[in-house]
């Protein structure tokens, strides 16, 4: 399974008042690619803050789900924020990562995920399920994180293909802002 | 300026978030906010992560302030110029200003201490000190330009400022 179908399976099994945050890059291209929706965040840069973001917002909004999309070198890169959701345990936060174990957009460069289990960290910290899946095991564990009190991370394992580059966001960053908060107007 | 005092003023004039990493200069302050709630005050494992708090914080309804040592700037740079002063994310940033005067004896503080305010300027984030004149009247413009411009805004915390 690569990324692009990965990223489709997730959206395709979302409820329609979720949050997602996304990680910059191509997570959010392909994300918004496969559906577009305005209570979706799409990060430009500031690669790794993805969960901070999310978990600034599910502090003040505990019952809302709220899922990252988040990739493995951006968890790498802001392990911090495993610690502050594990420490502040969102009830109703996924930590969705998509692991190609390299810097896709930059050249295919190796992270160290095929070192270090991120999902042991997560785990560490005190997300409440974690696991690492591939393929047909995605659906019935992110079924069982949406079933079960959070904060869960769910590490999904897929190739480096990618079959074809998804356009650019084609919005400004404060677009990208307004149409998220008028999205998600509470 | 007196902690609870300036925590009031902030509480009055509508910040209702806090995040940050803690200075010594800002022990005082960050006393009382523990005594808080994490959805008003929930400290930051670094400041570009505490940043990325209240950038979520913001977006959920939020005026956040965050606190952090000039020496967090840094850190913070990458997120400031791609996150919130692209997406427009109005925050008040506390910075304490290390390296001046006496402190500069500190040498892991000369580097930034020296170069803080050319820092803010050319990346054209506006600021101001938070001097013995400061008072509401400050605060409220603050507040008018962060929800005018949604743009960030930083007040530099000397020494001895908050007591």
């Amino acid at each position: 399974m690569n990324r692009m179908e990965a990223v489709r399976l997730i959206v395709e099994h979302l409820h329609s008042d979720d949050w997602l945050i996304h990680a910059n890059g191509a997570i959010s291209r392909e994300s918004y690619f496969c559906n577009d929706r305005f209570k979706n965040f799409y990060m430009l840069g500031s690669m790794g803050l993805a969960p901070s973001i999310a978990m600034g917002l599910a502090l003040h909004h505990p019952e809302q789900r709220i899922l990252i999309l988040d990739g493995d070198g951006n968890v790498l890169m802001g392990l911090g924020n495993l610690a502050l959701i594990g420490a502040l345990h969102p009830a109703h936060l996924i930590h969705i990562v998509f692991d190609n174990g390299v810097y896709g957009t930059t050249g295919g460069q190796p992270t160290l995920s095929g070192q270090v289990q991120i999902w042991e960290i997560a785990q560490g910290c005190g997300y409440r399920i974690c696991r690492r899946v591939d393929g047909m095991a995605v659906v019935p564990a992110f079924q069982e994180m949406i079933e079960t009190p959070g904060p869960h991370f769910l590490q999904i394992v897929v190739s480096e293909d990618v079959p074809f580059a998804p356009p650019r966001i084609p919005f400004a960053a404060h677009q990208i802002k307004e149409r998220f908060m008028e999205g998600i107007r509470f | 300026m007196n902690a609870d005092a300036l925590l009031l003023m902030l509480e009055r004039n509508g910040f209702d978030f806090f995040t940050g990493v803690p200075c010594s200069y800002l022990k005082n302050l960050c006393r009382i906010l523990q005594t808080r709630d994490s959805t008003f005050h929930q400290p930051a494992p670094r400041e570009d992560i505490a940043l990325g708090l209240a950038a979520g914080a913001y977006m959920g309804g939020k005026l956040p302030v965050v606190y952090m040592q000039n020496s967090g700037l840094g850190y913070s740079l990458e997120v400031l110029a791609s996150l919130h002063l692209i997406y427009g994310i109005p925050v008040l940033i506390l910075l304490t200003y290390r390296g001046l005067g006496e402190d500069a004896g500190w040498e892991e503080h000369q580097v930034m201490g020296r170069h803080t305010e050319d820092i803010l300027r050319t990346f054209g984030i506006r600021y101001s000190e938070l001097d013995d004149q400061f008072d509401e009247d400050h605060l409220r413009d603050i507040r008018k330009f962060l929800v005018r411009e949604q743009n960030p805004y930083c007040l530099l915390v000397d020494k001895e400022a908050i007591t």
